[in-house]
């Protein structure tokens, strides 16, 4: 019996080692971690380590444990998806020099498992941080002036939404006197305040509305491969976060209905394809938290489900989009356009990855979307059942159409790019071959999912229902794009909920920039001043005083003027100019010796006088 | 500009003979999990696989410069949408709510939900979208 190996401290390790590999060395180097983390996972699910569940790494930590390895059906799903996406994303990403770049993947996945294996708040809150900076230098990566001040808005959101989470978890702990990580009591009332604010903390890392706008904005500005490892791990590893601790929350059908459906309006008019990929991933997590909500045995595994097939799949458009950005140097809708010539390859992976995300029959996202949606539909959700197809259709209208059609169709943008390297359509092709699988075959993944599943996604009425859905959407977004009524792409940007805050973020960094200084400025004046009084006072008395008062008479009778007292005036000023012609240091006026000890004696005297009147009228 | 144009439909002739493969695979490899038999699970899967060759083939057709065979795409597209509704009218269906008794209930809602995404969305944009530089000169003023 092998003891047990947390996968995520195989990357954290090994990011160390990859600066001391050169050239080849290091391309060969980074593939080892993530095939080992992918492995032990697997050995994992082969019982190797011992029988699922377990629980493994138990460390003190002041009076309480730090559970590195809490090891169950639902942490493995998500250690699964998670290696296999690290795996094909250092896969895509071996042709970038930066050492630092790689590190910084590795630090990201890997504490993105050291999230999923947590089996307490305090290594889930340590994790949860480390996630946070690691995705952060991620988009500083991207270089430009926009990504270091996107990395920074994104930093502020997540600061925010970690420092909520801290204070709810050490309330948690406080009030219950356990840091284990499980379901969170729920109810409504300040009792639950604890409760509340880690659900804040995990809801602000899911991009739900409101809380949404740092991730379509900091996302797309990171590096071509960046953006990959972006899109997969920081908004899954909160799907798993609110499905250990927030099963059957309510709330968050009503969050996950609205977020399926407003993203569409933004990527219909979004420009940039990797934004619309942003809004199509709010959308898929707003399928996950619905069904997280909804909180059924079929409603958690179609949500567990759908985020696993969703990695692959949004993974695979990603890496499809990033692939054009790599050899064409642009991903905007306005520039691009009959790619599917010179990048044939590319353009049948994007196909695979946009069925699967709009859910065609024997496609991954078909086998999963339909299990939280029929989840609403025994739940008589009828609002819910509505929007969910509602954001089925948009989905399939912006991931499945758009990106496809405006990148290699539509029309001759003039470039001539060829399919990009054999590692990268080798990592599309493994998401591609997957997505493909869990569709033909989603048993497979159904095996593996925390609740055993009774649900039969092949049937007649769910087949040719989804195909007609999809089929008529697919007409009227060409009905409407030959009669011109579909809105043409622009170079524009399109505004987010952020607006007040940048707007009011922009105020105020202004406000710090100009008055405040000028205020500050204001002040230091002010104090210099009256310390240059205090010294000259203290170095000339008799001057200071003699300035102070004919200033004071001088400004006074200035004021009113007046014929009565001009002569007065008129000393005044002279008595200032007087007093300010004096040296500042003069020499100082000796007092004789007697006259000093008389005042000592006189001092004694007063002295001794009141001791005598203090203890005769005392008692 | 030699490229454009079908010269390399020669080597996509083995699409149509996968076309009748895929559906028997996609049926085998999901029988034993369902109680349906087996010609109904290959007719489903050749639909289910027509849909999906309309929708890439409406991407082909879709294109400018027009493709050489946008008629043919055309009508294998409207043949498909036909041969969907046609099939719903054979299909029994799992009513949880009252509306899915309509026939075509998919086929309409589809339709309509796209339509609606499309013109609200053009709505919106007569105040979302700005010049890309928007943030840059208005989040910055009095410097």
């Amino acid at each position: 019996m092998i003891g047990w190996v947390h996968p995520g401290l195989i990357l954290i390790v090994g990011a160390f080692l990859i600066p001391f590999f050169k050239g080849k060395w290091k391309q060969a180097y980074l593939l080892i971690p993530p095939t080992a983390a992918l492995i032990d996972v697997i050995l994992i699910y082969k019982g190797v380590f011992g029988t699922i569940p377990f629980s493994a790494w138990h460390i003190p930590f002041l009076e309480y444990e730090l559970v590195f390895g809490r090891v169950d059906k639902l942490s493995l799903v998500f250690g699964l998806v998670f290696t296999i996406a690290g795996f094909c994303g250092t896969l895509y990403a071996l042709q970038v020099k930066s050492s630092l770049e790689h590190m910084i993947d590795f630090f990201y996945v890997g504490s993105t498992l050291g999230v999923i294996f947590a089996g307490d708040l305090f290594t889930l809150y340590i994790f949860w941080e480390i996630m946070s900076i690691a995705s952060m230098i991620l988009i500083w990566l991207g270089g430009t002036d926009k990504a270091h001040r996107a990395g920074l808005r994104y930093i502020i959101w997540h600061v925010f939404g970690g420092v909520v989470l801290l204070a709810g978890i050490i309330m948690h702990v406080h009030t219950t006197g356990s840091t284990a990580f499980n379901t969170f009591s729920w109810g409504s009332g300040i009792e639950y305040l604890p409760s509340y604010l880690i659900f804040f903390g995990f809801i602000l890392n899911a991009a739900v509305p409101l809380l949404h706008a740092w991730l379509p904005d900091a996302y797309p500005e990171s590096t071509i491969a960046g953006t990959v490892f972006l899109s997969i791990f920081t908004t899954k590893a909160a799907v798993y976060t609110l499905v250990r601790g927030f099963t059957g929350v309510e709330i968050l059908i009503g969050l996950g209905a609205i977020m399926t459906v407003y993203p569409i309006f933004f990527a219909v008019l979004e420009n940039d394809l990797r934004r619309v990929l942003c809004y199509s991933l709010i959308n898929q997590v707003g399928f996950m938290l619905c069904g997280i909500g909804i909180g059924t045995a079929l409603a958690v595994n179609g949500a567990v489900s759908h985020a696993f097939a969703n990695i692959l799949f949004e993974g695979l458009l990603f890496l499809c989009v990033a692939s054009v950005l790599y050899r064409t140097g642009t991903c905007k809708c306005t520039d691009l356009g009959g790619l599917r010539k010179t990048m044939p390859l590319t353009c049948a992976f994007t196909f695979v990855g946009a069925a699967s995300i709009s859910a065609f029959p024997f496609f991954s996202g078909f086998a999963t979307k339909s299990m939280v949606i029929s989840a609403a539909a025994l739940g008589h959700m009828a609002f819910v059942w509505i929007l969910l197809q509602l954001a089925s259709a948009g989905v399939f209208h912006h991931a499945g159409i758009k990106v496809p059609f405006f990148t290699f169709f539509a029309k001759d943008c003039g470039l001539r790019p060829k399919d990009p390297p054999l590692n990268m359509l080798l990592s599309m092709g493994i998401a591609a071959f997957l997505s493909i699988f869990i569709g033909l075959y989603p048993y497979s993944l159904y095996n593996i999912l925390p609740y055993p599943v009774d649900y039969a996604p092949f049937t007649a009425s769910h087949i040719i229902g989804q195909t007609q859905l999809l089929l008529f959407a697919s007409l009227a977004f060409f009905a409407l794009i030959t009669s011109g009524v579909y809105p043409p792409e622009q170079r524009k940007i399109n505004l987010d909920i952020d607006w007040p805050f940048r707007m009011v973020g922009g105020k105020f960094i202004w406000f710090c920039e100009v008055p405040l200084p000028n205020f500050a400025r204001m002040v230091d004046n002010g104090m210099k001043r009256i310390a240059s009084h205090f010294s000259s006072f203290g170095r000339n008395p008799l001057r200071a005083i003699q300035i102070t008062l004919s200033t004071i008479m001088v400004k006074a009778l200035k004021a009113f003027i007046l014929e009565f007292w001009w002569r007065l005036y008129q000393y005044y000023e002279r008595d200032l100019e007087k007093a300010k012609s004096r040296p500042l240091e003069e020499p100082m006026e000796t007092v004789p010796i007697g006259t000093a000890v008389l005042l000592i004696i006189i001092f004694f005297l007063m002295y001794l006088i009141i001791t005598l009147m203090w203890g005769w009228l005392a008692p | 500009m030699k490229a454009i144009g079908g010269k390399k439909m020669g080597q996509m002739s083995g699409l149509p003979g996968a076309f009748f493969v895929c559906p028997v695979a996609i049926a085998v490899a999901s029988s034993g999990h369902t109680h349906t038999p087996i010609w109904q699970e290959i007719l489903l899967a050749f639909l289910a696989i027509f849909g999906f060759a309309a929708y890439v083939l409406l991407c082909f057709a879709g294109e400018e410069p027009r493709h050489r065979q946008k008629k043919v795409f055309l009508a294998f597209y409207f043949c498909s949408i036909v041969v969907m509704v046609l099939a719903g009218l054979f299909v029994h269906w799992h009513i949880e709510f009252g509306w899915q008794k309509l026939p075509a209930f998919y086929a309409i809602y589809g339709f309509s939900a796209c339509v609606f995404l499309i013109y609200f969305a053009k709505g919106l944009r007569f105040w979302l979208p700005k010049e890309e530089d928007y943030y840059e000169r208005r989040g910055r003023r009095g410097e």
